[in-house]
């Protein structure tokens, strides 16, 4: 199978902070994979370089073959707007706006009108349980289904890959666990490959594969089939 | 992409409570503004409406046969001035004065609304005894300068052959009115600038509410796939659509204002609300400031930052330039100096020019106050806690008041300009009229020596002064001669009379009058030979007749038929005023009542003065509303963090003294900022206009004072609420 998203030499450094020191990883179509290591190895870096939200010092970032790092912010962005989704820890939610218009936002982005967008908002927000919650804004529900709005608005515009970073950072075990649960199962059905930088063992054991990072380099941990 | 972003826009400012309030508080601050802004572009047209009803109701005077005989009247000293129209009965068709369908019958009156309330009033009665006439009806808006005017249009028989009265043909002067002198339109450019840069920069900082939780917004979009560029076009919105929330609270407001307008009166002016009617250029050009300003204001707040995916970075470190304030100081002296040369010159761009380096300068200064304050701030870095959190705050951002007390720095550097600028041109425009007592000054004009003995009468009964001028003497050369009659002690209030008798007659040098001189007083009369020479001091309302007689009943009795002037002066505070104008009165219903003052100020300069000072006091009440806005604006932003602080367990009193000392460093160098600016427009502005000199350090101590209590009461006034955020379940608030 061939990388959806691959990789090569990543550096980057804040200053005289090195973050990463030629990083490299490799995810397949429909693959879930955790990025693991403690705070301040690079993980979170890592997955910013891979998104095209930081332009890497060194190194290329391919998605299907394009180098995302010679893109311009333009193109950077047109590629956020349609083939990647995000789940950050805080959510990322806007506030202004209710939970439908949330996740119906990329689709809005994407030229979709906006009935067809928020029809299809609907529905993602009844794959995550949470469709009782559309008319409320972000501030006015809890953190647990403010993540699962984000689940649902990181997946309603049929991305490739999704990109999480901590997801479950803000959140108790519980509602840790079935966020991911929603997250991982609703990513497989829609086929979308899943970066998932996480701390937390529990966290990395619904990916398929773990990529360590510790002082900037990855170390791949493949998981046996 | 334009139907995607408009929507989010008014997402933005619409959806929410915290996105409501930070809306209305910005569309209050503009629309305030807004509403100033038209109101003072409305003045002109008020003014102007005001002439033209005043022109509309002149009386046309003529000196052959007329259709109407009139007096105007004067009311001073009962609730408020009254004026009007005593009109003789006229024998046929007659020319009528504007707002009134036809003359009342004879004995009868017409009143204003305003004097209608004033004779039902607590002096009702009194002024009635004044105006002994039955009311039958109501003067229309169009016979009335303002809604508040007491004005009455009486018909009485007696005017036939009043002294007072005079011939008119009609109503309505067309008069061209002169344009303001140069100097009176620099003063007008100069200050309606100065009112208009604080206005300016109130509106954009009222644009930088909420600037935080935008930033967050606008990077949360930025994830999601949007440019920098629709980015930039949705922040443009974001202004837009506050903007016309601006518009609508101002017009709003202005049409609020306007409504209630005729209700109050400043000075005994009033307006009626359809003469308060800007020009619509005038309101399309407002209207536009408005969304520009705030449009400006988030373009430059954005132009410092770069809105990324994971939030916004500041594109350099923050570090104040002084370099290029300097160029902007240097370049408003440049535009000062040219324009004073250019008016010099008597060149038409010289106002402009000058114009432009009043707005320079003062932005210029206000560019100067963060720099100057972050420096001190830098040079303080020892004390308590509470002083080291407001210097790490100032340090940090500047703080929100501290960008409100710019727009103070402006206005108070503005208003100290101008009361300089005032205070050196007063001289110019103030005139001595000569008048050297103080009280109320009742003149008549009577016919005939009878009326006016019971005049003197009735006047010395009441214990006032007089004196009494024969005005149908006239020289060999045919003008009129002053002959001013009366007993020793009439005369010696105007003059110095030793060896005063009756019989004896006395001649103030410098006209034709002189000893043995053949005068026409209503047949030949030689000036006695043994006349004194006198000196006039002055006639009670400071006129001084060069070459006038004083006379004595023995010498010269009055005329049976003369037409004489009984001018008398009832002192200040006396209880007696209005009683002795009752009975002086019932002798001539059309005597002059006015109060006497020693300076006499141009009617322009005076309009100009009292304009520019109400526009100071609204612009800083405009100020006051926004900084209030602004400190809520502020609490709100930092809930958490005094949240956090909480949960750490800082006491109160350093929160507050932090919050006064955050407050209290910009005020103080704004303070001096804006005396030293202010002092040093005024000055040059009054060199500009020829007339060079020192800044009078009082004027300019107490205008900044004045002003920047403002932002201290503000400051201290916000402080409750401060103290209630301080609390740590504000830690969960969203």
């Amino acid at each position: 199978m061939s990388a959806v998203l691959e990789a090569e030499g990543l550096m980057k450094a804040f200053g005289p902070t090195a973050a990463l020191r030629g990083a490299a990883l490799a995810v397949e179509a429909g693959e879930i994979v955790a990025i693991v290591g403690a705070s301040g190895s690079g993980k979170s870096t890592l997955l910013h370089c891979l998104a095209g939200i930081v332009r890497p010092d060194a190194g290329t970032v391919r998605y299907r073959g394009t180098d995302v790092t010679r893109m311009s912010d333009g193109d950077r962005s047109r590629l956020r707007r349609t083939e990647f989704g995000f789940v950050f820890q805080f959510g990322h939610l806007v506030p202004e706006l209710t939970c439908l218009e949330n996740v119906a936002l990329p689709l809005r982005l994407a030229g979709v009108r906006r009935r067809d967008a928020e029809a299809r908002a609907r529905d993602w927000l009844d794959r995550v349980q949470v469709e009782q919650v559309a008319a409320s804004l972000p501030g006015e529900v809890s953190g647990g289904q403010a993540q699962r709005v984000a689940v649902a608005r990181a997946l309603v515009g049929d991305p490739s890959v999704v990109f999480a970073d901590e997801p479950t950072g803000a959140l108790d075990s519980l509602n840790g666990e079935r966020v991911l649960q929603l997250l991982t199962s609703a990513a497989r059905r829609s086929g979308a490959a899943v970066l998932l930088v996480t701390h937390e063992a529990r966290v990395a054991a619904y990916s398929d594969r773990e990529v360590t990072v510790r002082d900037g380099v990855t170390r791949d941990l493949r998981v046996p089939a | 992409m334009i139907r995607t972003l408009l929507p989010l826009a008014g997402a933005a400012a619409l959806r929410g409570r915290d996105a409501r309030i930070r809306t209305a508080l910005v569309a209050i601050a503009a629309g305030f503004a807004v509403a100033l802004l038209l109101l003072a572009v409305s003045v002109p047209g008020a003014l102007a409406a005001r002439s033209a009803r005043s022109d509309a109701r002149s009386p046309l005077r003529t000196d052959t046969a007329a259709p109407l005989r009139l007096a105007e009247i004067g009311i001073t000293g009962s609730t408020d001035d009254v004026s009007g129209l005593v009109i003789a009965p006229p024998a046929g068709p007659a020319p009528l004065p504007p707002g009134i369908p036809s003359l009342p019958p004879a004995g009868t009156m017409l009143v204003s609304p305003a004097l209608l309330a004033d004779l039902a009033g607590a002096d009702g009665a009194l002024l009635h005894a004044r105006l002994p006439y039955r009311i039958v009806g109501t003067i229309g808006s169009a016979g009335l300068l303002g809604p508040t005017e007491a004005r009455f249009i009486a018909v009485d028989p007696a005017m036939a052959g009043a002294g007072t009265a005079v011939a008119v043909r009609g109503f309505g002067e067309t008069g061209n009115p002169e344009p303001l002198d140069p100097v009176l339109t620099l003063l007008v450019v100069v200050g309606v600038l100065i009112l208009l840069v604080p206005i300016g920069i109130v509106v954009a900082v009222a644009g930088r509410f909420g600037a935080e939780r935008r930033d967050r917004r606008l990077a949360a979009l930025r994830l999601l796939g949007l440019s920098s560029g629709s980015v930039l076009a949705l922040a443009l919105l974001e202004a837009a659509v506050a903007a016309a929330l601006g518009d609508l609270v101002g017009l709003a407001v202005f049409a609020g204002a306007r409504s209630v307008i005729g209700s109050f009166s400043i000075a005994s002016l009033s307006v009626f609300p359809g003469d308060v009617a800007p020009p619509w250029p005038a309101v399309a050009l407002v209207l536009a400031v408005v969304p520009i300003l705030l449009g400006g204001a988030a373009l430059a707040g954005l132009l410092a930052l770069r809105v990324e995916p994971l939030g916004v970075v500041r594109r350099a470190a923050r570090h104040r330039r002084l370099a290029w304030r300097m160029v902007a100081l240097g370049l408003a002296a440049a535009l000062l100096a040219g324009g004073g040369v250019a008016l010099a010159a008597r060149l038409g761009v010289g106002v402009w020019l000058v114009g432009a380096g009043v707005v320079l300068l003062l932005g210029a200064a206000v560019a100067l106050l963060p720099w100057i304050t972050e420096r001190i701030a830098g040079a303080l870095a020892i004390g308590p806690v509470s002083w080291q959190v407001a210097l790490k705050r100032i340090r940090h951002d500047g703080t929100t008041t501290g960008r409100v007390v710019g727009a103070i720095t402006a206005v108070v550097a503005g208003a100290i300009a101008l009361q300089l600028l005032l205070a050196g041109l007063a001289g110019t425009y103030t005139t001595d009229t000569g008048v050297r007592v103080s009280g109320t000054l009742l003149t008549a004009q009577l016919q005939g020596a009878a009326t006016a003995e019971r005049m003197r009468t009735v006047l010395a009964a009441g214990g006032a002064t007089f004196a009494t001028t024969d005005l149908g003497v006239r020289g060999h050369d045919g003008r009129f001669v002053t002959v001013v009659t009366g007993d020793c002690a009439a005369l010696a209030s105007v003059a110095s009379v030793p060896g005063c008798a009756d019989g004896r007659v006395f001649v103030s040098p410098g006209g034709s009058a002189r000893r043995g001189t053949v005068l026409d007083a209503h047949g030949a009369w030689r000036v006695p030979g043994d006349a004194a020479t006198t000196t006039l001091t002055a006639l009670p309302d400071g006129d001084t007749f060069e070459g006038a007689l004083l006379v004595t009943p023995g010498a010269l009795p009055l005329a049976r038929q003369a037409p004489v002037s009984v001018s008398s002066v009832v002192p200040d505070g006396s209880a007696a005023l209005l009683r002795i104008v009752l009975a002086a009165t019932a002798v001539d219903p059309t005597i002059a009542v006015r109060p006497l003052a020693p300076i006499s100020v141009s009617h322009r300069f005076d309009a100009v003065r009292r304009g520019l000072t109400a526009g100071l006091v609204l612009v800083l009440l405009l100020i006051g509303l926004v900084l209030l806005v602004s400190v809520g604006e502020q609490l709100r932003e930092r809930r958490r963090a005094l949240a956090v602080l909480a949960v750490l367990g800082l006491p109160r009193g350093t929160l507050a003294r932090s919050i006064l000392a955050e407050s209290a460093l910009p005020v103080v160098v704004g303070g001096v900022v804006a005396a030293v600016a202010g002092a040093a427009l005024g000055t040059a502005l009054l060199a500009i206009l020829g007339r060079p000199g020192f800044p009078d350090a009082a004027v300019v101590a107490s205008t900044a004072a004045v002003a920047l209590i403002v932002p201290v009461l503000v400051t201290v006034a916000g402080l409750p609420a401060a103290l209630r955020l301080l609390r740590p379940e504000h830690l969960r608030a969203e």
